[in-house]
């Protein structure tokens, strides 16, 4: 709902405080009885906020700070066919899970909800820097975004131990590429150094990964334990998959 | 200048006066949970590089704010500011797959900060009006918010005379707050 041209140019002095004692007075009156009007101001005044000099300038400068840094690291696009290896692994898992539906005992079932469950951590790291121990980091990532996991191994354990900064991420990128090449007891050990310094959200997910892989082993009651760490947090990233999966395990 | 031995009140100090290496460090600090975040929660990367310089800039306008007091770590408010703005996005694109809540119950009893993110939404309500508008609006527009004087407007955007850019602003003025008024987010987000 519009004002018109002459209540829009009191609106705009007021805003320049161009007024005298008496209008100013007489506008915020103004401003009380007329909704639409104060709404106007509010508008306006949002719009000036949002086209300031200090506010653009902030803009900018994140702006130009996140480029900077994505220049710095060279992105790794995921590997054309990874999109199809989902519908790949899904269709694979249906034919197993028709077979084992028709012959197999209730064995299957763990490795069954471990195959629903289970994806690859995104890397989430976006590391730059030209030094000898962020450019081993970003080939392990590479590697591992790759899901070349066995090579991604190889250069993750040779920072394993002398990592700086992101070593919960690096042991829980470890843990995770232990399980994909299906040794899963290093996939515990990893998992479980992992979990021993990560920090909220980080711990969730690591939890996540070793109620997985103790699903996978078998160990149900451990898998459990895990879970219900999960689900205590109702705002965790894994809640609602935590709580449908142990409501399975059940 | 290492910047890991500031307490979170200096960090926030010279990221507000503009400070590159600031911005810098806490792209490093709190981009990675943040992306962790944005893909559990059906988002990408790159959505995770967005929510990242709106939350900054939020964290930035509140943290600018005189009389401002930090009471928690600049992750808990920066992860605070950052779910809401990927809920209210959820919400508006009728995305229901979000896990966990938008904030811990100690911060949602901050009526300071729960404030600054309900202006957040209507910044962002208003800003998608704004871009709406036809390109010559836009400029007009743009150039009187930003303080300029009609004769300038008028000289840059090459207009016939200041009465003609008075009376063009006016015009896309009225149909961008009308168009604002229309979007039923705004009844929603209004606050008086």
């Amino acid at each position: 709902m519009a004002i018109d041209e002459k209540l829009n140019e009191k609106l705009e002095r007021y805003l320049a405080n161009q007024m005298n004692e008496q209008e100013h007075g007489q506008f915020e009156q103004l401003l009380h009885e007329n909704e639409e009007l104060a709404a106007q101001l509010k508008m306006h005044q949002a719009f000036q906020e949002i086209f300031s000099d200090q506010q653009d300038q902030m803009r900018q400068l994140i702006k130009e700070v996140v480029q900077e840094k994505n220049e710095a690291t060279p992105v790794v696009k995921m590997k054309p066919f990874k999109k199809y290896y989902y519908l790949i692994a899904a269709s694979v898992t249906l034919l197993i899970l028709g077979f084992s539906f028709l012959y197999l005992n209730d064995q299957a079932q763990p490795d069954q909800l471990y195959d629903d469950n289970f994806r690859a951590f995104d890397n989430v790291l976006n590391i730059r820097g030209a030094d000898q121990e962020s450019t081993a980091l970003q080939e392990a990532l590479v590697y591992y975004e790759q899901e070349n996991y066995k090579y991604a191994l190889s250069k993750f354990d040779q920072l394993a131990d002398t990592i700086s900064q992101y070593k919960d991420f690096v042991l829980l990128y470890m843990g995770i590429s232990h399980a994909c090449t299906s040794d899963l007891d290093q996939a515990v050990r990893y998992l479980e150094k992992s979990l021993s310094i990560s920090k909220p959200p980080l711990t969730t997910t690591v939890q996540w990964y070793l109620a997985l892989v103790h699903l996978k082993k078998l160990n149900i009651e451990k898998s459990k334990v895990y879970l219900d760490e999960i689900i205590k947090d109702t705002n965790s990233s894994y809640y609602a998959q935590a709580k449908k999966l142990r409501k399975d395990l059940d | 200048m290492n910047l890991n031995s500031l307490t979170d009140n200096e960090l926030l100090g010279k990221f507000v006066n503009h400070d590159r290496q600031a911005i810098s460090y806490l792209y490093d600090l709190l981009l990675p949970d943040l992306t962790a975040f944005i893909l559990s929660n059906s988002g990408q990367r790159s959505d995770a590089e967005d929510i990242f310089q709106e939350g900054l800039l939020v964290l930035y306008k509140m943290a600018s704010e005189s009389g401002f007091e930090i009471k928690y770590s600049i992750k808990s408010y920066f992860s605070t500011i950052c779910r809401n703005i990927w809920f209210n996005r959820l919400k508006k694109n009728k995305r229901e797959e979000f896990y966990g809540d938008w904030a811990n119950d100690e911060i949602k009893q901050d009526g300071s900060l729960h404030e600054m993110l309900e202006q957040n939404a209507q910044m962002a309500l208003y800003k998608k009006h704004f871009l709406l508008l036809n390109e010559k609006c836009k400029q007009i527009l743009e150039m009187y918010f930003k303080g300029k004087k009609m004769k300038e407007i008028a000289d840059t955007l090459d207009m016939a005379s200041e009465g003609y850019v008075r009376k063009k602003k006016y015009e896309c003025k009225q149909s961008l707050f009308d168009s604002i008024q229309n979007d039923p987010m705004y009844e929603e987000l209004k606050v008086y």
